[in-house]
């Protein structure tokens, strides 16, 4: 029953297989050639994208290079940006010494390390920010000394630095204040600075 | 032309009749057939089945055919009227039999022979259910009598417009006029179904008779109203227009039961075995399959089409799109390329600018700066009797509260010195500590007392201070701390001031109010 009903609709079963297999090819491959000029078009927008983004970007750097070219230039003058020059620093601490009195100073800078700040790199991007510590050591006859010392500091070293702490004690004596006090080798300062480079990432 | 009654045709069952229908079927289209059966051999009966599955009932239903006539099990048909009230609360169900199906097998021996798709065969006296609906006799005992061919009546029996029973008569018009044949055909039928307790034997039977304008005088003579028997009148014509075929145009009712029958949904018709269908299945299959490959074909055709056609709009899309792309290019060729060297300097140099501003936003806080405002503080409440032995400054930084492991956060404590981050936005303040004495302190306690409070006070009093704490004093008389110390008349005393009066005052300067 069930072959003979098969076989008295053949003719309609190999003409409905034949329109699937004629309908798959053709719809299946015109959908093809879709997707494929589909993804060519694709291709050639983010093609155009990323032309426009590096154009943009161009723009956007030529911009910057021109707000902060001058003020960078300042930073290339006080050598924030280059090797560290330590010479100018010690060559100051020991001149500013001699030409203001003051008694006795000590120097200890160690090993210039990349800072540990890691907000850094996302907050300020394309620079690394290295950090030399220096323990700063100074015999003072009075509490100028320090002041005089940290200001020549800023103003004629090359390089840029902050002062993290400092101890000023007094030294066995037997005049009463720190502050008011005038007599020779009164007071130790005990100070540590950091100076700071910003080198370019990568350049 | 739809569906439209189109001729009617009478074949003998003899041999001139059976060739005359092969020939007709032969010489006709092979659209689905219905079959509309009205035989004398077709009995209605009551029956009760225990209440089952469907599956169940049928298998039931077919035990009980067979066990009268093995043939009639594919000429039967139950339809389920009601249950029992009581006891097992059985199934009532009405049986219809075709008991000698041996009538059609040559006329569907012709139709197999022709290849004619059958799609069902109907009982006409099941189908007149419709016709008493569509004449509004659905209340009280209807009694329905119908000639379809000259040699038969057919009366059929409805309560509440429900089919209970029918039964078909042979008659000779030649013997005798239409009308004694209906009188006595009537008057039996209702003695039979008062026997079968149909009805009761003082109830009221409406008899409607429809008849041909010709036959309704003969018909009138002979059935006289009673108190029980009521008899209307209605003639073939009128029916047919109810039944809407009124082109049909017969005597009798042989047109307005086909008519009813084309109208019967071809899902489950009364009677036939399944073999009997299978052209029409055949029909049904090749139908199916040659419109499922009309659809998929244009369908195909249609997505193709569709396809392909958007292809050329996208085309014309990714030229545009490689003409900008190449324009902008050279845009960048000719104004930026050579300056792209230079160029990649623009972030690090907005980054050091940047940073290298931060700092110096904070370069005020240096210790020079807190030592200038503490001695502006010190030297106001005297500094005669004081002695300051240490200071101690460190730069410190608020740092927001981070959540770390285990449901703790970090708080706003100050950071050691060497963490100050430029990188985060919390403030940047002077944190020191001032170590000293008061002079005269083992003499004087109280004096020495008053004099760090005022101390103390002076700086908790500036708005620059804030968080002015005393981390220790000798003779500390703060209700919280422990107080011990010696006197009397003989008591010499061998303490120092560095000692009595020494105090040690923590306190944080805000940076920006320098």
């Amino acid at each position: 029953m069930n072959l003979a009903f098969i076989k008295a609709l053949q003719v309609d079963i190999v003409r409905f297989l034949m329109v699937i297999v004629f309908a798959t090819m053709f719809a299946g491959g015109s959908y093809y050639y879709y997707v494929s000029i589909q993804e060519e078009r694709n291709l050639a927008e983010r093609n155009l994208n990323e032309i426009k983004s590096k154009y943009e970007n161009a723009v956007e750097s030529k911009k910057r290079l021109e707000e902060f070219k001058k003020r960078y230039e300042k930073l290339i003058a006080l050598e924030i940006t280059e090797t560290e020059n330590r010479l100018n620093w010690i060559d100051l601490i020991d001149s500013t010494a001699r030409d203001n009195g003051i008694p006795y100073v000590k120097y200890n800078i160690s090993p210039q390390e990349l800072s540990a700040d890691k907000g850094l790199a996302s907050k300020y991007p394309g620079i690394d920010v290295y950090l030399s510590k220096m323990q700063l050591e100074i015999v003072m006859l009075h509490e100028g000394d320090l002041y005089i010392m940290a200001k020549v500091l800023d103003e004629k070293a090359r390089g840029l630095f902050d002062i993290n702490s400092c101890e000023i004690s007094r030294r066995k004596s037997e005049k009463p204040s720190v502050i008011d006090s005038g007599t020779n080798r009164n007071f130790i300062a005990n100070c540590t600075l950091n100076w700071y480079t910003m080198k370019p990432k990568g350049i | 032309m739809k569906n439209q009654f189109i001729a009617s045709y009478a074949f003998n069952p003899d041999e001139e009749g059976f060739a005359d229908f092969a020939q007709y079927l032969r010489s006709t289209d092979n659209y689905p057939t219905k079959i509309l059966v009205d035989v004398i051999e077709e009995s209605f009966t009551h029956e009760t089945i225990p209440h089952v599955g469907k599956a169940d009932k049928t298998a039931i239903i077919r035990r009980l055919i067979e066990k009268k006539n093995r043939e009639s099990a594919d000429y039967s048909y139950f339809r389920v009227i009601g249950r029992e009230s009581a006891g097992r609360r059985d199934d009532k169900i009405l049986l219809s039999v075709l008991s000698n199906p041996g009538l059609l097998a040559p006329w569907l021996d012709l139709i197999e022979k022709a290849g004619v798709a059958v799609s069902g065969v109907w009982s006409l006296p099941l189908i007149s259910e419709k016709l008493i609906e569509k004449m509004g006799l659905g209340s009280g005992n209807v009694l329905l009598m119908t000639q379809q061919v000259p040699s038969n009546i057919r009366q059929s029996y409805f309560k509440d417009g429900e089919f209970k029973h029918s039964r078909s008569a042979g008659i000779n018009l030649y013997e005798a006029p239409i009308g004694e044949y209906a009188a006595q055909e009537v008057d039996q039928s209702i003695r039979y179904l008062a026997n079968q307790r149909l009805i009761g034997f003082d109830e009221r039977v409406n008899v409607h008779i429809i008849c041909s304008r010709q036959d309704e005088s003969s018909i009138r003579e002979n059935c006289k109203d009673s108190t029980v028997v009521i008899f209307h009148y209605h003639y073939v014509d009128e029916i047919e227009e109810i039944t809407e075929c009124s082109d049909i145009g017969e005597q009798y009712c042989n047109g307005v039961f086909s008519s009813l029958c084309k109208d019967e949904p071809i899902i489950k018709s009364h009677y036939g075995p399944k073999n009997l269908f299978k052209y029409y299945y055949q029909q049904l299959t090749e139908t199916g399959l040659r419109a499922a490959s009309i659809i998929l074909f244009v369908v195909s055709i249609i997505l193709g089409i569709s396809f392909v056609s958007n292809t050329s709009s996208i085309k014309d899309e990714i030229n545009l799109l490689n003409e900008n792309a190449e324009a902008m290019n050279k845009a960048y060729k000719s104004q930026l390329q050579k300056l792209e060297p230079e160029l990649k300097y623009s972030r690090p140099m907005m980054s050091s600018v940047l940073l290298y501003e931060k700092m110096q936003e904070t370069k005020s806080i240096a210790p020079q700066n807190f030592m200038v405002e503490a001695s502006k503080v010190l030297a106001s409440i005297g500094m005669h009797d004081v002695t300051i032995t240490k200071i101690t400054w460190e730069k410190t930084q608020e740092k927001k509260a981070t959540p770390v492991r285990r449901g703790r956060a970090r708080n706003n404590q100050a950071n050691k010195p060497d963490n100050i981050e430029y990188s985060q936005n919390g403030n940047i303040k002077h944190k020191a500590t001032i170590k000293g004495y008061i002079h005269g302190a083992s003499t004087d306690k109280k004096a020495t007392a008053d004099k760090i409070d005022r101390i103390y006070n002076s700086f908790n009093d500036n708005p620059l201070f804030e968080k002015v704490n005393i981390i220790e004093v000798a003779f500390d008389v703060r209700p919280e701390k422990k107080l011990e110390d010696e006197g009397g008349a003989g008591h010499m005393s061998t303490t120092e001031d560095t000692k009595d009066g020494m105090f040690e005052i923590e306190m944080f300067m805000n940076g920006s109010a320098i």
